[in-house]
């Protein structure tokens, strides 16, 4: 038995003159349209004279009414039916779900509301990037990528020396090849040196480790101490030593490098057939990285904040968020290419916010094994309509769960100490997209989708991705190639954008961003090429004419 | 709708659940977000009104799946009352009861029920009378599935409520009414004998105990287990019968001997009361009721000295939804007073992300939001701001005279509503925004609504001021003149039974006007298609064209809550704007309203209609779903709004000039495009100022000739009853059709549709002709076109006979400018004095007359393609002016 409609007989009958008439009809229980409705129905379907109408919509009334009561009736019977036929154990089974669904949704009956960890000193934090701290906190984490950066020089020194040292080693023992030396011995060199070399960074990376603790353990009381010395309006003693602190730094004009990309056009479009929902497009020619580099700039020995690193520091907690999306292969961790690279400038100062990039990846590589388990499984689930044909090919990881990521897939990351980026999504990619017949089903297209509709669902107002779904140029990159890709890209972003659910309510007001990259090295012929392409694709807002009238 | 008096306004929130991953429903289409449907069933509980029920007044859509309920809210509630021994005496406590069930038997009428009945929202107004609130989240939360939570208070649940589970699968049975009746029995006994059940008792043993109630219910009554377990069966005895009965009977464990809340209300027990009183019918206007609303009317005595006090509430005579409507005017926002309350904490977005995101969509390593909980506190709206920035409204602006003569409603007028004067004047944008407008507005046309039809000819005349967003759906009915029992008319359609064009609907409509989340509902789609389905079977003689959703979605999104008023404003529309258009073999009546269309374009614009005609861009390739949707289909609701306003004062030659309009402001875009682009720009349609659009609309037409939109396919006159409301004479030039004057021999006579569209220019009737020169009879120089009655003639006559005929007889101040000697083989006009006469009407109407015939209509195209402006010819030539004995001979000396 089930909730569905039932119908019922309704039996109707009425007089003309001499004549009795009998209406026999179905009528739906619960009945989903007004009676007054069905009766005006009735009346018209069965030409009925409309003397009997008052009678009929009374009738129904009635009927409806009471078998309306007797199918709540029947169902709720049912219910307690089964009620005195369970035993104690499934009653206090269906007791125990209550109480979770009540502990688990509801604030009044949770044990305590826990403030989750950090809260307090995410709140504080950006009540201080909000006020006139602003400058004084700038002016700490400054004075701490300045002792992270010593670090980072001297271990890259060290290294190189050690490397030098190593290779003229080596040298020399090939050179003195089967006179001093033997292979053994040569052999067991390059183990010694390589031992050496692992020694030496592990060193290295256990201080910066160690330093960066420090720095983070020490940030956090200066945030609360911060909190307590400002409150009265005055620059207190915490702020004073602290300012003292990086004046007292050595002084070394940097040049001022600004990396702006080389070439950049904007665009504001207009999407929707009614509606028009407008967003920035912007198309630039640049290496991708340089988004997250940031050099403090000190001139006539003043510190000089980078304008777009104070607006990432301030935006952090807000509910706009910008976002990056870097290709990568399908290993979880950062040994090479541009993972490495990227793993690089995250440790050139501390995040004092989010743990360090090798924690970050520890938990995504656990999320990765989950991922998979669940791939697997669903694979089982269609697969076992279709023969188990394709078990050969998932053969590999019939052990324990393999961390490696597929395709399409990507992990995320998030950086408080990057130039202009919070948040970074690794999309695993591979030499299948360098195929320029790569189309709209590839995996790395639709990935794009799910990774908008994660900044939809996060408030990531600015996103940053390849153009050409690759960041380095190859070969097989012809001016055709770059073009068509471009094509497609634009195309399925469009696409993807539309389908895209307004988050609601008062998200109106603000645009999101989306910023195209291209690789530096293009031509600007292609550029030009690219970038007439793209309000040919979306549509361009019109411009205010202020001329007009 | 009940005025305000002395609730509040309360606020409270929740978290509809989201859907996982990427799915779609079985027609392919995302799923429609859950609070999205809670939004749709929502609408209807606005125009539920019980007196023992909290009203209903709006749902707000945040970010993330946020809802935000606003609802009449009182202070003060039956958990903390019960502790006082308010209800020691056996008739307060019968009372209560009684006024509990009112509650949910009316709740059971309309087909819903409560579930979540407890003493906390069992609310008491200023009186103690009860006001039950939160009943209706189980009903919009369609039965608890679209929401995480549980719906429902864990001590008042009843056993069989319980073991349903508190899964939200479609296969388990929603909870009936009579659950309710267990929850009340609870409340009542806990009130009887001040003692909450089981208070110790942690979650899981509370229910488990409420189980066991019902399983032994049938060996022993549950009350006699709790009465026994609280050792509380002497203090039980201690009560009245009347109460020991009632909760003997609320308390039955089988389904047949538990009464329902009606059953109850009819009992012996409660036989000293009578139902709450409801709202007077006369409160209600024309379209929300049926019936006569005179029914059972009581005119107050007139009492001759009343005392004036000065803190008279005037606020509080206003309805709930027009308090919350100006409170937003004033600056109230909901998220606001939520934020401040607290209940609108999330946390920052980067702390909650995932870590991991397959390609299928799978999402890993997200953590549970702990702001997302359920939390049913109720943050009640401070209406202080509201009432401090209205405390200078005088009385009197509350209650304005709209009878008498008008020196007796400008006495009665206020300093303050002279200064609305100046306010009118400001642009439509802001006159909505401000609040002291809005208020005066509000008022006017809440009492003119309530005398519809008598106020019909005010309300005419107010609307061509402005419409007030809050009145604007029965306004529109009004200026259609909807009439009659329409609701009935629509209870007797059959909506349900399926037709051929079924199909079509069920495409159309997923696709209509979605970026509304009123309209994206299930709700909505469903009373859509009811509402396109009545249309369709109500007018057998017609068909449904794509686009009739468009037309319908305007009247629908204002009508939400009354299907049958936006079915009777649908077809007053259609009947008045496009008549003829949905007949199943259209092409002639579109070809013709095109034809006009481009004529008008000429007319006003030369150098736009030349271009478009050099690179045949015709009015064709885009302007039949502007008019067939009268530009539902172009713009968002919200223009459509304010383009509406106006379109619906004017007569049916009105859109048309709208098309003129609107192709007005993308002229310099079109200008400087080819074909394709041109395509592009108008498919595209890019952002349109409405209120500019709007504006040269009625300039554009207050310049045409009425005559030169004739259609001999608009609408015939229609015969109106003399002793009708509507048959008064129409208040001003703009609303009379071409159709319903009087006709002449002077008169315009239907063209082949050939002629019609081998001319470039409008023809005008001979009578506009006079009527623009000022031949005729001062009484019928309405005409807008005449700024005043300056000497200079604003028309300018040009007779392209030879001038033997022209000598023989013209209009006076007419000028010869003979066809054959006119143009220079190039094409350009021939220098002479008639053309310096030309030259310097710029900007003024000309008219082309000549003999009948062809030459006329060749000769103002010539002038079209040269530039002029307003070349229009004389309908029937010169012939036709024969019997009116206006020529004149000019005498031979000149």
């Amino acid at each position: 038995m089930s909730s569905e409609a039932v119908k019922k007989e309704f039996k109707f009958t009425f007089k003309t003159k001499s004549t009795v008439s009998t209406l026999t009809v179905p009528v739906p229980i619960p009945l989903l349209l007004t009676v007054k409705e069905f009766v005006g129905r009735l009346m018209c379907a069965h030409d009925l004279p409309c003397y009997v109408e008052e009678d009929l919509l009374q009738m129904l009334q009635l009927f409806v009414k009471d078998e309306t009561a007797k199918h709540q009736n029947g169902n709720a019977s049912v219910i307690l039916k089964a009620l005195e036929g369970a035993a104690h154990d499934k009653l206090g089974n269906i007791a125990d779900q209550w109480t979770k669904s009540y502990t688990q949704e509801c604030t009044g009956y949770t044990q305590e509301k826990k403030v989750p960890e950090g809260q307090e000193f995410t709140e504080l934090y950006h009540k201080l990037i909000h006020s006139q701290t602003l400058e004084v906190l700038f002016h700490l984490e400054h004075t701490y990528s300045v002792a992270v950066q010593d670090v980072v020089v001297q271990r890259d020194k060290a290294i190189q020396k050690l490397q030098s040292k190593q290779s003229q080693e080596m040298e020399r023992a090939v050179q003195n090849l089967d006179i001093t030396h033997d292979d053994q011995h040569v052999n067991m060199l390059a183990a010694r040196h390589f031992e050496n070399m692992q020694r030496e960074s592990q060193q290295w990376e256990m201080e910066l480790k160690n330093l960066q603790e420090a720095q983070r353990q020490e940030f956090k009381q200066y945030i609360y101490q911060l909190a307590n010395d400002t409150n009265n309006g005055e620059e207190g003693l915490v702020s004073q030593r602290i300012r003292a602190m990086s004046d007292s730094l050595p002084i070394q004009d940097t040049e001022e490098v600004v990396e702006e990309p080389a070439m950049n056009e904007s665009f504001t479009i207009n999407l929707g057939a009614q509606l028009k929902t407008s967003h920035n497009l912007r198309l630039m020619s640049m290496d991708v990285l340089d988004l997250c580099r940031h050099k403090p700039i000190r001139a006539r020995g003043r510190l000089m904040p980078q304008p777009q690193r104070l607006q990432s520091a301030m935006s952090l907690y807000s509910n706009s968020l910008s976002a990056l999306v870097l290709m990568v292969d399908d290993r979880v961790n950062s040994y090479t290419g541009i993972k490495k690279e990227f793993a690089n400038i995250c440790q050139q100062s501390t995040d004092f916010h989010f743990p360090d990039m090798d924690t970050q990846l520890r938990v995504i590589q656990q999320d990765a094994q989950k991922a998979n388990l669940l791939r697997k499984e669903r694979k089982m689930e269609n697969g076992s309509a279709d023969s188990t044909a394709s078990d050969g090919s998932s053969g590999s990881d019939n052990g324990e769960m393999s961390s490696n990521l597929q395709t399409g897939d990507f992990y995320m990351t998030r950086h408080s100490n990057l130039s202009q980026v919070h948040l970074v999504f690794h999309l695993v990619s591979d030499d299948s997209i360098r195929d320029v017949e790569a189309r709209n089903r590839h995996p790395v297209i639709l990935a794009l989708k799910n990774i908008l509709k994660i900044a939809v669902q996060f408030d990531i107002y600015t996103i940053t991705l390849p153009l050409f779904l690759v960041y380095e140029m190859y070969e097989e990159m012809t001016i055709a190639w770059c073009t068509r890709r471009a094509e497609l890209v634009f195309k399925c972003v469009k696409g993807f954008m539309m389908e895209m659910p307004t988050s609601g309510g008062s998200d109106g007001g603000e645009t999101r961003t989306i910023q195209f990259v291209v690789p530096k090295g293009i031509s600007e012929e292609l550029f030009t090429t690219l970038s007439t392409m793209l309000p040919q694709i979306f549509q361009q807002s019109r411009s205010l004419d202020l001329t007009q009238r | 709708m009940q005025p305000l008096g002395k609730a509040n306004i309360g606020v409270s929130t929740f978290y509809a659940s989201s859907h996982a991953e990427d799915q779609c429903g079985a027609d392919g289409l995302p799923l429609t977000p859950n609070s999205i449907k809670i939004q749709g069933r929502y609408q209807w509980l606005k125009v539920l009104y019980h007196p023992r029920l909290c009203q209903h007044i709006d749902i707000v859509r945040g970010k993330h799946e946020r809802l935000m309920i606003i609802a009449e809210h009182y202070k003060q509630c039956l958990e903390e009352e019960s502790e006082n021994d308010t209800y020691a005496d056996e008739g307060a406590f019968l009372r209560l009861a009684y006024e509990i069930l009112e509650g949910l038997a009316y709740m059971n009428e309309n087909g819903f029920v409560h579930r979540s009945l407890s003493p906390k929202n069992i609310l008491l107004d200023a009186e103690g009378h009860v006001k039950l609130s939160k009943y209706a989240l189980y009903y919009m939360t369609g039965c608890g599935a679209d929401v995480t939570f549980p719906v429902g208070s864990p001590r008042y649940m009843a056993p069989e409520v319980l073991m349903a589970g508190p899964s939200h699968s479609s296969s388990c049975l929603p909870s009936g009414p009579k659950s309710d009746v267990w929850s009340l029995g609870i409340i009542l006994l806990e009130v009887a004998l001040h003692f909450k059940i089981w208070p110790n008792y942690a979650l899981p043993q509370l229910f488990a105990k409420i189980l066991l109630l019902g399983k032994y219910g049938s060996s022993q009554h549950p009350l006699d287990t709790i009465l026994k377990e609280h050792s509380l069966v002497e203090k039980f005895e201690s009560l009245s019968s009347n109460i020991r009965y009632l909760l003997r009977l609320c308390l039955q464990p089988l389904m047949e001997e538990r009464p329902s809340a009606k059953e109850l209300l009819q009992n012996e027990i409660f036989k000293e009361f009578s139902p709450s009183p409801g709202l007077d019918k006369s409160t209600y206007t024309m379209f929300q009721c049926q019936g006569m609303r005179c029914e059972g009317l009581q005119v107050p005595q007139y009492i001759e000295d009343v005392e004036m006090t000065d803190d008279e509430d005037y606020l509080a005579e206003r309805s709930v939804n027009e308090v919350y409507y100006l409170w937003g005017l004033a600056g109230g926002d909901v998220e606001n007073e939520l934020r401040r309350n607290g209940l609108l904490q999330s946390r920052p977005p980067i702390c909650g992300m995932p870590n991991v995101v397959t390609q299928y969509g799978d999402i890993l390593g997200l953590e549970r939001d702990s702001t997302s909980l359920y939390d049913d506190t109720v943050v009640m709206l401070s209406l202080d701001q509201l009432r401090t920035r209205l405390a200078h409204i005088p009385p009197e602006d509350y209650y304005p005279l709209i009878e008498g003569d008008r020196e007796m409603q400008k006495l009665s007028q206020s300093q303050s509503s002279h200064d609305l004067k100046e306010l009118s004047q400001l642009p439509l944008i802001i006159r909505e925004k401000d609040i002291e407008y809005q208020l005066h507005r509000i008022v006017l046309y809440d009492r003119l609504l309530k005398g519809y039809p008598y106020t019909i000819n005010r309300i005419k005349l107010e609307a061509r001021r402005d419409i007030p967003p809050l009145f604007r759906a029965e306004t529109w009915a009004a200026l259609l003149e909807v009439s009659g029992d329409f609701m009935a008319d629509y209870d007797k359609i059959d909506k349900e039974s399926p037709v051929p064009i079924d199909h079509q609907i069920g495409v159309d409509i997923p696709r209509c006007h979605q970026y509304s989340e009123l309209l994206s509902s299930p709700v909505a789609h469903n009373k859509l298609k009811r509402i396109l389905k009545a249309w369709v079977v109500s007018n057998p003689h017609l068909c449904y064209w794509q686009g009739l959703d468009s037309l319908c979605a305007p009247f629908l999104y204002l009508n939400f809550n009354n299907e049958a008023l936006a079915l009777a404003c649908l077809s007053a529309f259609i009947k008045k704007y496009l008549h003829k258009f949905f007949l199943s073999e259209n092409s002639a009546v579109i070809e013709e309203y095109l034809a006009v269309f481009s004529h008008l374009i000429a007319f006003h614009d030369p150098e736009l209609s030349n271009h478009m005609g050099s690179i045949g861009f015709d009015p064709k390739l885009f302007a039949i779903t502007w008019f067939l949707t009268m530009f539902s289909h172009v713009f968002p609701l919200h223009k459509i709004f304010h383009l509406w306003d106006t379109l619906l004062i004017g007569n049916s030659s009105f859109p048309l000039c709208v098309g003129v309009a609107i192709l007005h402001q993308l002229r310099d875009g079109l200008l400087n495009a080819d074909f394709n682009e041109c395509i592009l720009l108008i498919t595209n349609m890019p952002e349109i100022n409405i209120e500019d659009c709007v504006k040269e609309s009625i300039r554009i037409f207050c310049h045409t000739p009425k005559s030169a939109t004739y259609r001999q396919h608009a609408r015939p006159p229609v015969k109106k009853e003399e002793s009708s409301v509507f048959a008064l004479k129409p208040i001003s030039y703009y609303t009379v059709e071409v159709n319903e004057l009087p006709r002449s021999e002077l008169s315009r006579e239907p063209l082949s549709l050939e002629e019609l569209k081998s001319e470039r220019c409008p023809r005008i009737s001979a009578e506009d002709l006079l009527e623009l020169c000022g031949l005729k009879g001062i009484e019928n120089s309405k005409s807008p076109t005449k700024k005043s009655k300056s000497s200079k003639p604003i028309i300018l006559i040009i007779d392209i006979r030879n001038s033997e005929d022209f000598n023989r007889g013209h209009i006076p101040l007419s000028v010869n400018m003979p066809f054959n000697q006119a143009f220079a083989p190039e094409g350009d006009l021939v220098a002479c004095p008639a053309v310096t006469q030309l030259n310097n009407h710029k900007g003024r109407v000309i008219v082309v007359v000549g003999n009948r015939g062809t030459n006329a209509p060749n000769f103002a195209a010539q002038l079209t393609m040269l530039g002029y402006e307003k070349v229009c010819t004389m309908h029937g030539g010169i012939e036709c002016l024969k019997s009116t004995g206006i020529l004149t001979v000019s005498s031979p000396d000149l």
